[in-house]
Order: structure tokens, then C-alpha cells, then sequence
């Protein structure tokens, strides 16, 4: 028997609340994949018109895209979200603006312009094209100034654990970056903003030397298109990291290869750091995260080819966010077992080193996650689905993976994914967006953004 | 849209207990995740998303789903029902993040009707209701999804600073005779107050005339004391206006509606002085009087006769008209009895009322000393309404007394718009009682005013002596009825609100301290206690009265636990005169030993429980409040816990608590002798062996006898048959108070007493004539 209380009032954690436009005529049927843009994002390069600007680097524009870039779903940004894209550095490209494509209007746009008044190449900037550490390969990080000038050394340390904005002197952008993983959104009720913010984990392909203790996470606000950074003295990530949005918590977390520990973020109370545990030792692959809200559990991949692909996952069920660093407990990683994975995983396709980058999404619709292989401008492709067990036996009960081909909608249209390369694949830059119950996917400025649908997505 | 795959899949996790409405904004429920935190509608789509599919698990059905006023609201034109359907209705293509949904239990959310009468048409209402903690939180406002009109406004607030008591108002286009529901719903909406200049608007003179002389008022826009209320629906403004006979004045209030129609109350009192250095006001004499606004007279004829204790209008006495200008919309606003009994000052009663109030003509009766049904009850000036006008200190169970009296009590019951007639008729009715304090500056005195003045150093009064009153119209400490909680829920009058500070004031005024102390008895510390806790509920938050009231009880409270400290102390009850150990009251000098009236206890225990679980004091106070109802209310546990068998079932108009005492003197006894337990204590009265542990209810009267064999009688806790006999009463409601507050071994003592009293469904279905004693435990 408990004390009288009254009746009770409860509240559910936040819901997103979407509602599609019913003017999706534009949408290919559940198992087929059709073009969806009105035009292509290469008609927004802003070089259009002017030739190569100082930023253009060996790839210019398509630099976003190709330069192990990423992308993220914004789902504040547009009546039906918007993907957004910031990549480049490592001589690919050097423009840092921010490329957006919104779903509902089926149209591109520039949320900002890369920076072009100041110089790029100098004996004091980034001189090498192909390094794959940091562009000045010293232990202090570097950024862009106010008039778009590589500015070396110019982060320091002063602003530990607090999110700084442009001011008269100083303008908290990042330099182009390979995004890889280390991009995610940051939605309103998070701290993001009005319309959630981009979020950019520094890491030292993009000029950032993170070996220290400067690391870095910028935050571009979808409203005011205004970068803002926060400077970690706590910092341990490495080259390849994974951010990743919880909502539960309204938390970032942050989690890299090798011996490191998982970082988190509150932008709500600007309190956090790293755990005291684990280390995830993904030692083949990169940090790729991937939240499952219902569950709330962080699924990492891990596969050296052609073996198993590993599951594992961080448990956040219970985690309490401190304000102090660490800032709250240790959380627990475990490893699948193999013999409670079944089915096929893509592993031709190599879950592995840059292969798994921020490929996987979850999809809200069935609780699933998503691994869209690539086709090289094919008829069809391949979409896999990683079946997780009941809420609850994540660790006892059995992962299925299972695929599925997706056709034409229409006969002719091929699928959009460049060829040559491996290891992009889709990226970041193909997300599972509710509101269509359809994966939205830009893999070239040149190429239209396409809709892929499961058959089960009707 | 296609039927979603997880909504079932809610984990299981444990639970939160949430404390009384702790938190405007409570932490989300771990466990309630909607749809894993996304929810996907198409446009024009009719299919709905049932979100009580999705939680809260482990909360009690059939309560209300709404979106919290902590997250984003849904996108426009969706619709989401009471039951939790949700469909996209007219919504356009929208992405909402942060949405929170909320569940609210049956009962969190009060729903009222609007019982009209012959007129019809757009008719406004006016009405109070007391959320629970955290259902109003701080910035939002109550609204209604039967009446877009509807605003509402916080008086007083929880400690959570969630809103604890609202006046609302709205106007709704109604049939007569008719009843309409109209639902509460927590929002956050944007509202312009009306000004005193729509007063102005409004009104034109109002012309008071006692035969000296007409006096005119009509300074509506800057001539207000105060404005008790306001919102774009109503305002309500206090005015006061002198009669023209010494310090006799009209205190005014008016409650001015959008669409022009306004409810002007008057309150002719005699009372005003400075209260720093009082000087009694003059007994006036007036052969006729009138109160005239807008060219009507609203006091109806004869009210100037005085009648009552002579022709004259003595100090501190006072009497009540009002009116309408625009016409009378003629509308009762009750409640539904689901939301009333949640409140922690209120009660659930063990049965539903046997009576239809519509008809039911209670017995015995003082209402102009005959017998009406409660519909039937009106107000007249110098009338007592229901309560004791003659000898209120007067020996006998009477209807009054009680934690609240039986017409009050059974408004509570049943929401009945005839008992709430009663309800404002005797609730208008203590404004004859000579209680009516007013100081100069326009108030009612604070404590902080009286400073150390009392009765008994000169402080003015009238009717007699408070301690023991037999007098007419006097007012006793020891059985004082419960003033204006209930009467301002039925209707919002800052008149009930004051009659409430006025019986604090001179509850108040027995000692120079304003404790309740050595006279008042253990049931007059109970209902000076509960005044002044009334009182300071009820008192908006900027209202100067109210620090120096709660200072007061505070006062009062730490008064009450020397009892739990004195040395003599060992069976958590509080005895007559008080603790120190040279006043111990045995109260009855025939037998051998100390004899208490525990069910004075009894009253005190529920009154101390009702306002700790309404937190009527904030902080450290609250915190020795809480502490002291856990201790008053472990009496009725360790009753029963400590007895051999069945010895709790008798309970007797004096039971003995000691081995001291006996003598013919025994009013200031040096020590109390108590065992250690109850049981000890028991066994050392009584000459035979303990009785059974199961069977009925047994009463006896005075002096109890020293043998469980005879002297007692089956007691089925009939309060209007066994007048006299309600002890097994009050000790079962004290039980009750125990088990709510879930003091130590109250659960294993509510077990023994349910599995063992053999008359208990005949003493729980006489809950249906009075419920007064006959509550129930909500958390069980």
C-alpha cells in the first residue's frame, strides 16, 4: 500500500507528430524506387557561372557528395523535412556551405554559401590535398575565420564545454569536412532550434586536429543558419566517428573506433562528456551508430569480411545524464551472439572499414533497421532489413537479416547511385524519412534524388 | 493509415510512483513511449491512432488523453478524444516534434454542469474548482472543449506552483431547465483581462440608504479595493461604500460578465476599525435599509429590521444581499463528485447518498427551526441557515460538527445542485455570528495586524465568550462549523472567501499567541485548525492576509507537537488542556485513572491529515505539518495494532489512556500514568479478558465501564439514529485518514478491522444518510 496521491497525471516521452501531404503522387509503389527531385543539385552549385573558386579543390560541388560525405534527415526543416548535406575537405573539396533538399517541395537550396573572400591554400593553410589528419598536422585546432579564411590554430582551448556563436571576431565554422558518420540532427525539442540544427563531430579530416584535447562539435542552426561550436577538453575522438541522436534522452552521443570511450552531449543543459565505459573496439570499423527509440539501445555493426556481421549495442535504459565529467553511468555494450543472428547480412557488400558509414537507418514505421546496397546505376537494388527480437531480449533473442530487390517504378528509370567506388555507398546520404515510409536518397549533384520503398512500407 | 506494428510493443518498465501531484511538469513516464516516438498520418486519412493502446500502463482506466501542456501542440485541425483516439481531421501536411501526451485519471479532471433554470439564450456562469497539484500547471489555464468562452484564473497555487484554486467564467448559449457538462482541460492560451473600466461600463450609481441619508457610489473604474479576479470573460472588483451610520458600510463586490450582464453582492457589515487600537464599533439602529444599483433595490424588504438579539445591528455582525443587473441567467454550476472527492481536503464517503435531495426533508433540522428540504433553503438577512444561532456551544452531536457539516458533506456526496443550495444559504448564514473583523484599511485583519491583542486583554467582541458559547448568535471555539471551502466551491463570492479569514481572525483571538491553546479543547484546536487552513486555501497568493495566517498555523503546528514530546506521552494522543506536566486534563473524575475523549483525537487527526495532503503550508512548515498528521494519525493504528484481540471495537465517550487520576479535582493533573500500548492500557481499565476479535462495533457513554461483559451496545455507526453514539465513527474516519497517509501498520490495522467487524456493511451503508465519519481510503 502506497500514500494516497490522487489520481494520477502521466506523460509520454515526446512524440513526433508527422502528417503526410496526400499529394504523393510522387512516390514510387512499396517495392519499387523512382525519381523524386524537380531538378538535380547541380543546379545550385554556387560555382555555377563564376568557374572554380578558391574552395573547388580537386572536385568542386560534387565534393559533398563523393568525399566520404554524409548527410542527415532534418525533420523540422520543410512541411515534410529536408536532407541536408556539409562534406568535402581532403582535397575534394573545400566549400563549406550547407546543402539542403526539401522533401515536400521536392527542391535544393544553399542554407549558406562556402565561404570565398579568404585564402585557402597558403603557406600558413591547408596545403595538402590528400592527408588524411589533420590539413596543418599540429595538435591545435584550426578554423575558418570571419571573412572565409583558413585560419590556423585559431580554435585554442578557451571555451571549454561551452557552445560558442559568431560574434564580431570570430566566426565558429567548421572547415569542409569528411563527414562520414560524425554528422546528425539535433530536432527543436533537443535543443536544436526552431527547425533542429545540423550537427558536425570534428574529427581530423577536416582540418581539425582532434589527437588532443581540442576537440570539437559544431551545430548549424536550420533557422538562422548559424554555425555555432563547443570546444571539448575532454575530446578522444579519433579519425572515423558516429553521431547519433537519442530521443529519449535528448542526448548526442558520440562514439568512435578503437579504444575509445562513447562521448555524450546535452545542448539542453550543456553538461556532458565522456563515460567511464566501454570502449566499443570496433578495430576494423568505424563508429557507426544507430538508434532504436523503442528499445533504447544505440546498434553498432562491427565484420572484418567475410565474416558474420557483428551486432552490438549500447544499453541506455537507465542511463542518468550528470552534469559533471563523465557526466552519468557507465553504460553496457553487448555483442550479439552469433548464433542468435540468422539470415543473410550484406557482408559482399563489406560492413566494414568505410563500407558501414552511417548506412544503416532505422525505420520508425516497423522498429526495423535498413541497409540499402548499392547498385551501380542498375535496375534494381538491393534494400536489407535487420529484424531486431522483442523489446526486451536484444541479447537472448534472434536478429534476422532478411532482403528484398526494389525495381523501376516506371522501366526506365535507373537507379541513382554512382559507380567507381565503393566505399560511399549510400551513406548518410540515404535516410528512411517517416513521413513517406520511403528512403530518400541524393548520391550525386548530377543525379535526381530517388524514393525506395520496401515492400512492407504501405 | 496503415495499422501501426509496434503499438503494442510498449516495454514494460517499472513505474514511478508519483507523491500528490508532485511537479507541475512530471517527469515523462518512462515506460509510455507512443509509437516509438513517432506518429504518421496522411492527409484527409480518417483511420485514427488509438494512443491509449500505447500507455500508461499500471494507470487506472477510463480517465482522460489530452496533449500535455509541457510539449508541442499537435498539428492544427487533429483531433485526439478523451479515450485517446487520435485522426488527422483537418490537419495539412505538418511535422511536429515534441509532442507530449498526457493521461489523466478518472478524477483528475473536474467536470462541471450548468443546471439552468427559466432563462435561456447566451447565459454566462461563474464557477470554482480545486485542481489537483501539477493538473494546471504554472502558465497554463483552464479552458473547455464543450465552451471555447471559458477562461479561467488562479487564486492560490500549490507549492509546485501549479494552480490550486481557479474561478472560472464563461457564456454558452443554453436551454432552460436544462443540464449541460462542461469539461476541464489544463492549456496554455492567451486571455486580456477585463478592466474596472468595463465595470464602469456597466454600472451606474449604487445608492445605499439606512435612514441616514443616501449614500452614492460610482467610482467603478478607480474607486476598487482590489480586483479578486479577472479574465476576458469576467471581472470581479471589491468596493466599499459607507452607510451613513457610523462605521456601518456596504462591502461590494462585483462580478461583471462579457455580454453586459453583471452580479453585484453586498455585504452590510459593522465592523470597521483600525485594528491596531480597536475601539468597538456602535450598535446601530435602522428601521429599513436599502441597497440600490442601477435603479433597482436588490435587498429584499424587511432586511433593515435587525431582528434578530434585539432591533439592533450589533458589533461584528453582518448580512448579505445581491442582485443581478441585466437579468438573473439563473444558472447552479455543481460538480461531479468524481473530481471533488479526489481532493485531499475532501473525502470519498463509504456509500452513495440514500436520499434524493430534490425531495429529502432531513429531520431535526435548526434551518428556522423547521425542517425544508435543501433545495428549499434561501438566505435571509440575521438567519443562521442550518446552523446552531442559540447555543452553539451547546452539548449534542449536532449537524454542524464534523470536519465538514452534513449538508457540506453531502454536496461532496453527491454534487447535488439542491444541496448546494443549502450549501450557500447556511454559507451566507455565518455572516450573522459576530466574526465579521474588518480592519479600516479594507480587509479583513492579518494576523500580523492583531499582533498579541485578544479577547482576553480587551480586544473587542460581541456575543459572548468563544470558550463554551451557550449564547445567542455567540460563537464557540469547541464547536464552530467548517466556513467557506465548500461555499466558495459552489459559488466563486469573495464574501465566502472572506467569512473564511474572518472565523481564522477570531479563532484566532483566544490567546495572545493565536494558538489554540489551553482552552480551546482537542476538537477546538481541530477546527480552529481547519479554519484557518480553509481560509489560507482559499486566499489568493498576493492577498496580504495570507503569509501572517500561514505563519500562524505554522505556529499552531509546532504548538501541537509538544504533545508528541511531552514526557507523559506514549499512546500518539492528544489530550485536554496541553502538554507540560502540570496541566493533564482527565476528563471524567468517576473511574479509576485518565480518561480522554478520544474521538476529540479522532477529529484532530483527519483535520491535520486533510491539510498536510493539501499542503497548505510550504517548506519546513509543511514538512512539521506532515510529520505532526503522521503522528496524530498513528493513534487509531496503534489502537488497533495493540490491542489483544477485539478491544478496538469498543470505543466508549471517554476511554481511559491512564493510570493517573480518578479524583473529583482532576483538571490539571502533574502525569498521565500511561502504559506503554494500547493494549496495556486496555487491559489495566478492564476487569474481564479482551473481547473477540471479530464482531461488532460497541459503544458506550460515561463513564466507560471496566468490563467488556455489559455496559455496551451494537454500534452500526448510524450518525443521524445513534446521535450520541458516532465514537466508532470517528475512529474509523481517523483510520482512514492513517491508511491514506500510510502511516506505519495502517494497512495491517484497515485489515484487521475489515476482516473482523461483522456490522461493517450496515455501518458502511449509513454512509448513505450522513457521511460526515463514513469515508473511505482512496489508495486502497
Amino acid at each position: 500500500m502506497a500514500a494516497y496521491t490522487g489520481p494520477r497525471r502521466a506523460t509520454s516521452t515526446a512524440t513526433t507528430v508527422v502528417v503526410d501531404a496526400s499529394v504523393a503522387s510522387w512516390l514510387p509503389a512499396p517495392a519499387f524506387f523512382r525519381n523524386v527531385s524537380l531538378a538535380n543539385a547541380s543546379t545550385i552549385n554556387p560555382e555555377n557561372g563564376l568557374g572554380d573558386q578558391v574552395y573547388h579543390a580537386n572536385n568542386g560541388f560534387d565534393g559533398t557528395w563523393i568525399a566520404y560525405a554524409g548527410g542527415a534527415f532534418a525533420s523540422a526543416l520543410g512541411a515534410l523535412g529536408s536532407m541536408v548535406f556539409f562534406s568535402g575537405g581532403n582535397g575534394a573539396y573545400d566549400g563549406n556551405g550547407v546543402v539542403a533538399y526539401d522533401i515536400a517541395d521536392r527542391t535544393w537550396a544553399m542554407l549558406s554559401q562556402p565561404d570565398n573572400t579568404g585564402v585557402y591554400r597558403t603557406s600558413t593553410g591547408p596545403t595538402s590535398s590528400n592527408s588524411t589528419h589533420s590539413l596543418d598536422s599540429d595538435a591545435v585546432s584550426d578554423r575558418v575565420g570571419l571573412s572565409g579564411h583558413y585560419i590556423k590554430d585559431g580554435f585554442g582551448n578557451a571555451y571549454a564545454g561551452t557552445e560558442v556563436t559568431g560574434n564580431s571576431t570570430t566566426v565558429w565554422k567548421p572547415f569542409p569536412i569528411h563527414s562520414l558518420c560524425g554528422i546528425t540532427y539535433l530536432p527543436p525539442d533537443a535543443g536544436g532550434g526552431t527547425y533542429g540544427s545540423l550537427i558536425v563531430v570534428g574529427h581530423d579530416m577536416n582540418g581539425i586536429r582532434v589527437l588532443s584535447a581540442n576537440g570539437k562539435i559544431f551545430r548549424f542552426d536550420l533557422e538562422t543558419h548559424v554555425w555555432s561550436a563547443i570546444n571539448f577538453p575532454f575530446y578522444q575522438f579519433q579519425i572515423e566517428v558516429a553521431a547519433e541522436y537519442d530521443s529519449f534522452n535528448k542526448l548526442l552521443w558520440v562514439s568512435n573506433s578503437g579504444s575509445n570511450r562513447p562521448f555524450v552531449w546535452s545542448y539542453l543543459t550543456n553538461s556532458g562528456g565522456v563515460l567511464n565505459n566501454p570502449t566499443i573496439n570496433n578495430s576494423n570499423n568505424y563508429g557507426n551508430l544507430v538508434y532504436m527509440p523503442l528499445r533504447k539501445i544505440m546498434v553498432t555493426l562491427a565484420a572484418t569480411p567475410p565474416s558474420t556481421v557483428t551486432i552490438r549495442y549500447l544499453d541506455l535504459n537507465g542511463y542518468t545524464h550528470g552534469t559533471s565529467s563523465p557526466p552519468g553511468t557507465s553504460v553496457t555494450l553487448t555483442t550479439v551472439s552469433s548464433g542468435n543472428i540468422t539470415g543473410s547480412a550484406p557482408v559482399s557488400m563489406l560492413i566494414n572499414a568505410n563500407g558501414a558509414n552511417d548506412k544503416l537507418d532505422y525505420c520508425d514505421y516497423d522498429g526495423c533497421l535498413y541497409y540499402l546496397l548499392r547498385a551501380t546505376g542498375g535496375t534494381a537494388c538491393t534494400l536489407y532489413k535487420l529484424t531486431p527480437p522483442a523489446v526486451g531480449s536484444e541479447s537472448t533473442g534472434t536478429w534476422t537479416w532478411s532482403s528484398e530487390p526494389i525495381n523501376q517504378h516506371d522501366g526506365s528509370t535507373t537507379f541513382a547511385c554512382r559507380g567507381g567506388r565503393i566505399e560511399p555507398t549510400w551513406g548518410g546520404r540515404a535516410r528512411y524519412v517517416h513521413s513517406l515510409k520511403s528512403i530518400i536518397m541524393s548520391d550525386s549533384p548530377s543525379l535526381p534524388v530517388q524514393a525506395i520503398r520496401s515492400s512492407s512500407w504501405v | 493509415m496503415r495499422p501501426i506494428l509496434h503499438q503494442v510493443r510498449v516495454p514494460s518498465l517499472p513505474k514511478r510512483r508519483r507523491e500528490f501531484a508532485r511537479g507541475a511538469s512530471p517527469a515523462p513516464d518512462l515506460g509510455w513511449i507512443v509509437n516509438g516516438g513517432a506518429l504518421s498520418f496522411t492527409e484527409g486519412s480518417s483511420t485514427p491512432f488509438n494512443v491509449a493502446a500505447t500507455g500508461p500502463s499500471s494507470y487506472v482506466a477510463g480517465g482522460v488523453y489530452g496533449v500535455d501542456v509541457s510539449g508541442a501542440a499537435l498539428p492544427s485541425g487533429m483531433v485526439l478524444t478523451d479515450a485517446g483516439s487520435l485522426t488527422v481531421g483537418s490537419a495539412t501536411a505538418a511535422n511536429q516534434p515534441g509532442v507530449v501526451f498526457s493521461y489523466f485519471e478518472p478524477g483528475a479532471l473536474p467536470t462541471m454542469t450548468l443546471n439552468t433554470g427559466a432563462a435561456s439564450g447566451v447565459l454566462p456562469y461563474m464557477a470554482t474548482v480545486y485542481p489537483l497539484e501539477g493538473t494546471v500547471p504554472q502558465g497554463a489555464m483552464l479552458v473547455s472543449p464543450d465552451d471555447a468562452s471559458l477562461r479561467s484564473s488562479v487564486l492560490s497555487r500549490w507549492p509546485d506552483n501549479s494552480a490550486q484554486v481557479m474561478v472560472l467564467a464563461g457564456a454558452k448559449s443554453l436551454s432552460a431547465f436544462t443540464q449541460t457538462s462542461i469539461r476541464l482541460r489544463p492549456a496554455v492560451v492567451s486571455d486580456t483581462a477585463l478592466t474596472t473600466a468595463y465595470i464602469d461600463s456597466l454600472l451606474g450609481d449604487l445608492v445605499v440608504n439606512f435612514g441616514g441619508g443616501a449614500q452614492t457610489f460610482n467610482n467603478w473604474t478607480s474607486g476598487h479595493d482590489r480586483t479578486w479576479w479577472a479574465n476576458s470573460q469576467v471581472i470581479c472588483a471589491r468596493y466599499r461604500r459607507s452607510c451613513g451610520l457610523g462605521v456601518l458600510e456596504a462591502v461590494i463586490d462585483v462580478h461583471a460578465f462579457v455580454g453586459g450582464r453583471v452580479f453585484v453582492e453586498v455585504v452590510v457589515e459593522n465592523s470597521s476599525m483600525t485594528t491596531a487600537s480597536p475601539s468597538k464599533p456602535a450598535a446601530q439602529t435602522y428601521a429599513s435599509a436599502s441597497v440600490v444599483i442601477n435603479g433597482t433595490q436588490i435587498n429584499g424588504s424587511g432586511t433593515g429590521s435587525a431582528w434578530a438579539g434585539g432591533a439592533t445591528h450589533e458589533a461584528f455582525r453582518a448580512w448579505y444581499c445581491s442582485g443581478w443587473v441585466g437579468g438573473d441567467p439563473q444558472i447552479q454550476v455543481t460538480h461531479d463528485t468524481a473530481s471533488i472527492q479526489a481532493h485531499p481536503l475532501l473525502f470519498k464517503p463509504t456509500a452513495s447518498a440514500v436520499y434524493d435531495f430534490s425531495s429529502y426533508v432531513p429531520a431535526g433540522t435548526q434551518f428556522f427551526g423547521t425542517a425544508q428540504k435543501y433545495g428549499d433553503d434561501t438566505y435571509v438577512p440575521w438567519n443562521f441557515g442550518r446552523h446552531r444561532w442559540n447555543g452553539m456551544g451547546n452539548p449534542g452531536d449536532s449537524r454542524t460538527i464534523a470536519y465538514l457539516p452534513q449538508w457540506e458533506c453531502s454536496y461532496v456526496q453527491t454534487g447535488s445542485k439542491h444541496v448546494r443550495n443549502a450549501v450557500l444559504a447556511s454559507g451566507l448564514a455565518l455572516l450573522s455570528f459576530p466574526i465579521n473583523y474588518r480592519d479600516a484599511s479594507g480587509d479583513v485583519p492579518t494576523f500580523g495586524q492583531l499582533g498579541a491583542q485578544h479577547i482576553g486583554a480587551s480586544f473587542p467582541y460581541s456575543g459572548g465568550s468563544p470558550f463554551a458559547n451557550y449564547a445567542a448568535y455567540g460563537w464557540d471555539y469547541a464547536h464552530c462549523p467548517a466556513v467557506g471551502m465548500v461555499a466558495f466551491l459552489c459559488r466563486p463570492s469573495p464574501c465566502f472567501l472572506e467569512i473564511s479569514q474572518k472565523a481564522a481572525i477570531f479563532n484566532g483571538l483566544g490567546q495572545s499567541n493565536h494558538q489554540f491553546g489551553y482552552w480551546y479543547e482537542t476538537r477546538g484546536r481541530a477546527w480552529c485548525a481547519r479554519n484557518l487552513g480553509f481560509a489560507i486555501f482559499l486566499t489568493p497568493e498576493s492577498h496580504p492576509w495570507k503569509p501572517t495566517a500561514r505563519s500562524s498555523l505554522a505556529s499552531n503546528v509546532s504548538y501541537f507537537r509538544t504533545w508528541e514530546t511531552d514526557p507523559e506521552q506514549k499512546l500518539n494522543l492528544m489530550w485536554g488542556f496541553q502538554p507540560g506536566g502540570i496541566h493533564y486534563r482527565d476528563e471524567d473524575g468517576t473511574p479509576a485513572g485518565f480518561q480522554v475523549s478520544t474521538w476529540m483525537h479522532h477529529f484532530f487527526a483527519v483535520v491535520v491529515h486533510k491539510l498536510a495532503a493539501a499542503k497548505i503550508l510550504t517548506g519546513s512548515e509543511q514538512t512539521e505539518l506532515a510529520a505532526h498528521a503522521d503522528w496524530a494519525t498513528l493513534q487509531p493504528v496503534r489502537f488497533v495494532n495493540e490491542s489483544t484481540l477485539g478491544e478496538w471495537r469498543y470505543i466508549a465517550y471517554k476511554l481511559n489512556a491512564g493510570t493517573t487520576g480518578g479524583a473529583t479535582s482532576n483538571d490539571n493533573l502533574t502525569s498521565i500514568g500511561a502504559s506503554s500500548t494500547w493494549g496495556a492500557q486496555r487491559a489495566w481499565n478492564k476487569t474481564d479478558g479482551p473481547p473477540a476479535l471479530s464482531g461488532p462495533f460497541m459503544a458506550a457513554g460515561t463513564p466507560e465501564v471496566n468490563a467488556y461483559a455489559s455496559g455496551w451496545s451494537v454500534n452500526n455507526g448510524d450518525v443521524e439514529a445513534d446521535a450520541e453514539n458516532t465514537y466508532t465513527g470517528q475512529l474509523w474516519h481517523a483510520l482512514v485518514a492513517a491508511v491514506e497517509r500510510d502511516v506505519s501498520g495502517a494497512a495491517s490495522a484497515w485489515a484487521t478491522v475489515n476482516a473482523n467487524v461483522t456490522n461493517l456493511a450496515t455501518f458502511k451503508a449509513n454512509g448513505g444518510k450522513d457521511c460526515r465519519l463514513h469515508h473511505l481510503p482512496r489508495n486502497v
